[in-house]
């Protein structure tokens, strides 16, 4: 039997769908007048190298007439009304340029349009938040824009994670382990939600898409599914291939992402792949790469090798012996263009990359077709479809009894025998090598847009999409392996598969129109909305008669499980953007949702916002060095949905006796849950100088969660298993970022560019509607004046020296757990330098984080186990025990260590080289470039651990406060060569 | 003509428009398949699930609490890396004892606080749902037992804990004397229920008086003790029930201490010369004999890899009473009627019928007869008898730190400064309104 709630559904909610019919439909299309037209075919090229420009944006002024250029920097636009024309052209990382021209009738104007430098992003245009393109000197809320095949020029990188990394400021984008195809952090902004996903979300082209690392035991319970590889799950934002990405749109909070609604508090991250454009020649693009992957020797064992055990084996160093060159090899082809008015883009790539301690590796394959298609002046198709397949073999890691390097490093090498070379308490890094674990996920995404422009004031854009991931999991633990500790005796077998689906529809209508006083206005309104489900089965079999044989029915004992969860959420928007001139310029807006996962009492959620941008620059009385200046201001809110059954009374079904079906306490439920709103007032400037040679991006937020969701916990003698979903708290963020980027030097053959991305933040709880005895989802305690995930531990007090026959002291400890820090950064830096010279391109990317600690697991844990560098250092001849050795027992089995993430970290240097034409022409090729470039090659910290980014839970997570069994992420060096003909 | 054709396109768009909202209306609501909502709990079909669930939580947070139990008295030590377990092995556990954060060690005793919560709930429901009929409901009976047994446990494991669900706290000697108050009020409820077979009335009844035995014990009246554990049927055995068919049923006796799981915890090292590693049994102190009622499982040449617990430094034994995830664990058997029997008989001064009472369990699994000491303080010594057979009988049942704790042994047996019983959880002191931070006063201190 199942259970329904029914939505009770407020009167008047569809009154925005009927007011926006009423509106389309007294907006009647205009005639057009017969006249005679020309065309426009042009070239655009880079003022300095004389490289084509693709991707650039051209607009015929004062018309709807616009395209972009291809790869080889050309571009064609037909029916331009004769006579004087002014073409537009802009690219991100250029200064736009007007070019006027005169347009021939029934003929056409060749224009060759070169573009300057420049650092100062005033003019990109931006679509992601703001009722449609804009650019950005007219926008008041902070947004920023990935140039991501620029990147793609200067890093090998083959998931999405490492192309964020140090691209935008507020952004954080950092492996925390788990090996190849392992977890990343990804968060904007810090904190805003004790419960809740951190992740922003994630539209591909306008479709929402699937960013989630599954807990499977969370989601599925412990006897009947696992944790496949440990803490961290795969990240299903690593099935992307990074290739087929033009661009990327980071709306960074709450008053940018308000449009968005009730998920978009964390922001939105848009995605916008290659197109190809109507009537320019194919022009393909190759890329092959290949390289290793080799972890860092840095594990706590190093001092193994002077021990023996009890039956004279010699103990290991993992660092000699587990870590291994991991191969890499990547292929990409890609291949775009237009014929009449369509424009393609086909694109296919493979990658393998082996984890350097294995078993461990990922193999990617993607095949990605976009097409879109100018069906008349007012009508264009655009249509995408992507399909990629993700496989996975994963490394057993995190709070896992069968970590490889888990047993490998906790291991006592006095213990070492021959079967258990590193002392392995747990389970032999033999048996555990003979485990698989693997995840193959299967993934469409795809979708259309249609544009309809019904009058040159009036258009009209409709998205519909979906993406659909179904992956397979499977772990076999062979059966003559010893796995009692992971409690598994005769073998086992997993097969599980997740089937997700997002659904998106998307509508979008913009008015142009002009009101009194020569204001300019542009009105938006529309709909969205998504329909999302998730399923979760798994089948386990446990103990196999023998050897040899590997499916769940051949086991002796077989489970099932399942899971199911649905979220619906329908919304309108409507927003008016003014221009006073072409200086000031404001939008108010409002987006109205409803959500499933809301309480049946709570009905619809409304979220306002209004932003200001005044641009400064040409006034006389401006210093000559400020070149641009925009000053910008915004407020709005956006929301978070509760997990789609929060709102539930429950009573979970189990299984009790020996097999009899019992129902007991489950969730408490609460009628009255809503959505978490954020509002957020943000303040800054744009601003260029020297020419545009130096801008300057500055912004300094607050952000306010009144009604956070607080699990409140019910007293255990009440029944109930899990917390009270509760809207009764407040978290604040306060913070800044800030991004700098220098054009120290620009000549043809040798320019020197420098990015600094700064930032710092402030949590602070500030509201727990009097609750005491919180916490989050991993038990960490959560306190009004301390951050969100903020760090607490019993700290040592006092210590007595031995007496009597004991062998050591007493540590007494604080009679509370006591504050340490943060959980996150309070400070980022990243510096980015990217020096050309000649045909030679230099690129490194620099990182500092400062202000987190964490629960380090690891440290206290060898000492436990009695081992690590650390204690096997203070034992005396022959590996006796010594006071000190035994102290620091005593001592770390009482507490805890806490550490601090402090660290620098070299994320990656590259070096391109341009082959000369005449070799690359001599081969049949374009332009091509070789690039050798290494990343994650080294860090240094004070963490007393392997990596200060090791996070043990992974992806969508509030565990950044502790660590433990989590492998570092990994260090890769790339040999690529990519070659455009 | 074309203001017309207007017109009723106009209509026709606002006859879509709330065609569409009418068809979607129902668009926000959706399903949890996964649980039932209160109101469904209250069906005729499902209630039976209620009573079952109020049992066999309680049942299953058995294994949990005994660990807890052995690892606070001498029955077990912690031979894994958990700092909140080594406290509790080592008797760090305070009142108002500070946590890291939410580990393990509050949740064996949150689950036993839960299960007499899920059980108070389950009766709440068959009285709102069945009326008076509820009283001579069998399913009734079984939710009111389950709330009594969980506090009897509750009052053997934890020192003070709130008296109902949310209640203020109280001690455990209040919370064994409304175990009894319950059981007591229980007898006349189930002798007028239901039952479609009287064998099942019976089998209550046999567990209410077990447990009326073991809480009058507790609460000092040793002639209702011995009352009610008389009218105990020999072979009588009541279990908590586990099963391998998910982790919610799992046993963790096993589960944790038994070689073919995990090794977190292992007989006490004070018994280690006493065991035989090659037949597997520890043996009896007395005779010198394996004592079958204490299988303990050892891999002397390391050839398993079950040599060390899982900190791989101490000595594992498997403890191989519970063998897998699915063993039993008894709640309270014909055995420990006996010994209630031959305690009070002690308590009496009447040693030889207490030692006949003993004998009485040895015999029965070919242990020879204790005799009655006849050298230095007899009392003393049947008492130590009484305890040495109480430990073999009920280990790994969950009572023996409880056992320590009422003779005052805690030291003796184990060191001073040793907590003597286990405090009530933060959790639980934090969030029930009428507890709250710094109020507890237990554990005492050995």
């Amino acid at each position: 039997m199942t259970t329904r709630s029914t939505y009770s559904s407020p009167p008047r909610r569809f009154d925005l769908m009927r007011w926006g019919l009423a509106l389309t439909l007294l907006v009647a299309p205009a005639a057009l007048r017969a006249q005679q037209t020309g065309i426009i075919v042009g070239t655009v090229t880079d003022g300095t190298s004389g490289q084509p420009l693709g991707s650039t944006f051209i607009v015929i002024t004062g018309t709807q007439l616009g395209t972009q250029t291809d790869g080889r920097g050309h571009f064609i636009i037909r029916g331009v009304r004769s006579g004087p024309a002014t073409v537009r052209a802009q690219r991100i990382g250029y200064r736009p340029v007007l070019k006027p021209l005169s347009v021939p009738a029934g003929d056409s104007v060749r224009v060759a349009i070169v573009l300057q430098g420049s650092v100062v992003t005033l003019n990109e245009v931006v679509t992601t938040g703001t009722g449609g393109a804009v650019s950005k000197r007219e926008l008041g809320a902070p947004i920023g824009v990935v140039d991501v095949s620029k990147i793609s020029e200067v890093k090998s990188a083959t998931d999405l994670g490492s192309i964020l990394e140090g691209q935008v400021a507020g952004l954080r984008s950092t492996t925390v382990g788990g090996g190849v195809g392992g977890a990343k952090d990804l968060r904007v902004r810090g904190t805003s939600s004790f419960t809740l996903s951190q992740r922003p979300l994630v539209y591909i082209d306008g479709v929402r898409a699937d960013t989630r690392a599954t807990d499977w035991t969370a989601s599925l319970g412990n006897q009947a599914c696992c944790n496949f590889n440990g803490g961290t799950g795969e990240d299903r934002l690593s099935d992307l291939n990074p290739d087929d990405i033009d661009r990327i749109e980071v709306l960074k909070g709450a008053a940018a992402a308000t449009l968005y609604g009730s998920e978009a508090s964390n922001g939105v991250l848009q995605i916008f792949t290659k197109h190809g454009r109507a009537e320019s020649a194919p022009q393909w693009t190759l890329s092959l790469g290949t390289g290793i992957d080799r972890q860092r020797a840095n594990y706590q064992t190093k001092l193994n090798s002077q021990f023996k055990g009890p039956d004279g084996t010699q103990a290991l160093d993992m660092n000699n012996t587990l870590i291994k060159n991991g191969p890499f090899q990547s292929y990409n082809a890609e291949v775009q263009g237009g014929a009449g008015k369509a424009g393609y883009f086909v694109s296919g790539g493979y990658s393998k990359e082996v984890g350097s301690i294995q078993p461990n590796d990922q193999s990617k394959g993607n095949v990605r077709l976009n097409v879109n298609w100018q069906a008349s002046d007012k009508l264009t198709f655009d249509v995408r479809s992507a399909f990629g397949r993700d496989y996975i073999n994963s490394l057993q890691s995190g709070n896992n009894w069968s970590s490889l390097t888990g047993n490998a490093q906790n291991g006592d090498p006095r213990q070492a025998t021959k079967l258990r070379p590193y002392g392995e308490a747990w389970i032999s890094v033999a048996d555990i090598q003979q485990i698989t674990s693997t995840s193959d996920a299967n993934r469409w995404t795809g979708g259309g847009t249609a544009t309809y422009q019904t009058t040159p004031a009036f258009s009209n854009r409709l998205t519909v999409g979906a993406d659909v991931v179904g992956e397979q999991k499977q772990r076999f633990f062979p059966q003559d392996g010893a796995f009692g500790a992971a409690s598994v005796n005769g073998g086992e077998k997993t097969n599980a598969s997740r089937d997700y689906s997002v659904y998106t529809a998307d509508y979008l209508g913009t008015l142009n129109f002009r009101l009194p006083m020569g204001i300019g206005s542009t009105f938006s309104f529309g709909g969205q909305g998504f329909y999302e489900t998730e399923i979760l089965t798994a089948a386990i079999g446990k103990q196999f008669a023998g050897p040899g044989i590997s499916t769940v029915t051949a086991a002796s004992q077989t489970f099932g499980a399942e899971r199911y969860t649905h979220a619906v959420q329908i919304g309108g928007l409507a927003q008016n953007r003014f221009n006073f001139g072409d200086r000031l310029f404001s939008t108010i807006g409002v987006r109205i949702d409803g959500n499933s996962a809301f309480g049946s009492g709570f009905g619809y959620q409304r979220y306002p916002k209004i932003d200001v941008a005044y641009n400064l620059d040409g006034n006389s009385w401006l210093p000559s060095a400020i070149s641009s200046l925009k000053l910008r201001a915004a407020i709005g809110t956006a929301g978070k949905a509760p997990g789609p059954f929060d709102s539930f009374q429950t009573y979970q079904p189990v299984a009790v006796y020996a097999n009899t079906p019992a129902l007991i306490p489950q969730s408490p439920g609460n009628l009255r849950l809503g959505p978490e709103k954020s509002t957020e007032i943000d303040g800054g400037f744009d601003a260029g100088f020297f020419g545009d040679r130096l801008g300057i991006e500055a912004s300094m937020y607050r952000t306010t969660v009144n009604n956070a969701i607080v699990p409140v916990t019910v007293p255990p003698s009440k029944g109930f298993l899990r917390t009270q979903a509760q809207n009764i708290g407040g978290i604040r963020n306060t913070g800044w970022d800030v991004s700098v980027s220098l054009l120290t030097f620009q000549r043809a053959s040798f320019s020197w560019r420098n990015e600094v991305r700064m930032d710092g933040l402030r949590n602070e709880v500030t509201d727990l509607g009097g609750n005491a005895g919180v916490t989050d989802a991993f038990g960490n305690p959560i306190r009004v004046g301390y951050p969100v995930g903020a760090v607490f531990a019993i700290a040592p007090k006092s210590y007595a020296p031995p007496v009597g026959t004991a062998k050591i002291g007493t540590w007494t400890g604080t009679d509370t757990a006591v504050y340490f820090g943060p959980s996150l950064p309070t400070f980022n830096l990243s510096y980015s330098p990217n020096i050309k010279w000649g045909r030679f391109n230099l690129y490194s990317l620099l990182s500092l984080e400062r202000g987190a600690w964490f629960n380090n697991g690891d440290r206290p844990y060898r000492f436990r186990q009695h081992t690590g560098d650390e204690f096997l250092s203070l034992l005396g001849p022959g590996g006796a025990d010594t006071f000190a050795s035994d102290s620091s027992v005593g001592y770390w089995q009482k507490f805890n260590s806490i550490d601090q993430r402090d660290n620098v970290r070299l994320r990656t240097v590259s070096l391109g080289f341009e082959l000369p034409d005449r070799y690359a022409s001599a081969a049949g090729l374009g332009r091509t470039v070789v690039s050798l470039s290494a990343n994650n090659i080294m860090w240094w910290d004070q963490c007393h651990c392997n990596d200060p980014n090791s996070n043990w839970a992974g992806a969508d997570s509030f565990g950044n406060g502790g660590a433990f069994l989590t492998d570092p992420s990994p260090r890769t060096f790339r040999m690529t060569v990519r070659t455009r003909f | 003509m074309h203001h017309l054709k207007s017109r009723a396109a106009r209509w026709a768009g606002v006859a879509a428009v709330l065609a569409a909202a009418t068809g979607c209306k129902d668009i926000l609501a959706v399903q949890n398949p996964q649980a039932f909502t209160n109101e469904a709990a209250n069906s005729a079909v499902l209630l039976p699930a209620v009573a079952a669930g109020a049992e066999g939580e309680f049942q299953i947070s058995l294994s949990n609490i005994s660990v807890f139990n052995g690892m606070m008295s001498d029955e077990f030590w912690h031979t894994g890396t958990w700092s909140d377990w080594l406290d509790v092995s080592k008797g760090n556990v305070r009142a108002n004892w500070p946590i890291n954060n939410a580990n393990s060690f509050m949740s064996a005793q949150n689950l036993l606080l839960r299960a007499r919560g899920t059980a108070a709930n389950a009766s709440q429901r068959f009285l709102s749902v069945m009326g008076d009929t509820a009283r001579t409901s069998p399913l009734f009976v079984t939710s009111q037992m389950a709330r009594a047994w969980s506090d009897l446990y509750i009052a053997l494991s934890i020192c003070q804990a709130p008296a109902s669900a949310g209640g203020a706290l109280v001690s455990d000697t209040v919370l064994f004397k409304q175990a009894a108050d319950s059981f007591a009020a229980l007898l006349p409820i189930i002798q007028g229920a239901r039952y479609a077979k009287a064998s099942d009335k019976q089998d209550r009844l046999n567990q209410a008086n077990a447990a009326l035995a073991r809480a009058n014990l507790m609460v000092g009246d040793y002639a209702k003790a011995l009352q009610y554990a008389q009218a105990v049927p020999q072979g009588f055995l009541y279990n908590a029930v586990f099963s391998t068919n998910s982790g919610f049923q799992n046993n963790t006796m096993a589960g944790q201490g038994n070689a073919n799981y995990n090794r977190s915890f292992s007989i006490r090292g004070i018994w280690q010369a006493q065991i035989d590693t090659i037949n597997g049994f520890l043996r009896d102190p007395y005779s010198g004999q394996n004592d079958p009622r204490i299988p303990l499982g050892h891999d002397n040449n390391n050839a398993k890899g079950y040599d060390r617990g899982s900190d791989g430094v101490t000595k594992f034994f498997s403890g191989n009473k519970y063998t897998s995830y699915g063993s039993p664990i008894a709640i309270s058997k014909s055995a420990e009627m006996t010994l209630i029997i031959a305690e009070v008989r002690w308590r009496q001064g009447d040693f030889p019928a207490a030692i006949t009472a003993m004998n009485v369990n040895r015999t029965a699994v070919g242990l020879p007869p204790f005799v009655l000491p006849v050298t230095g303080d007899v009392s003393t010594g049947v008492r130590d008898l009484l305890l040495q057979e109480r430990f073999a009988v009920l280990f790994g049942e969950g009572q023996r730190m409880q056992d320590l704790y009422r003779f005052g042994l805690v030291a003796q047996r184990l060191g001073a400064g040793r907590a003597t019983k286990l405090p009530l959880t933060r959790t639980e002191q934090l969030s029930n309104p009428n507890i709250g931070e710094g109020k507890e006063t237990c554990p005492g201190i050995s």
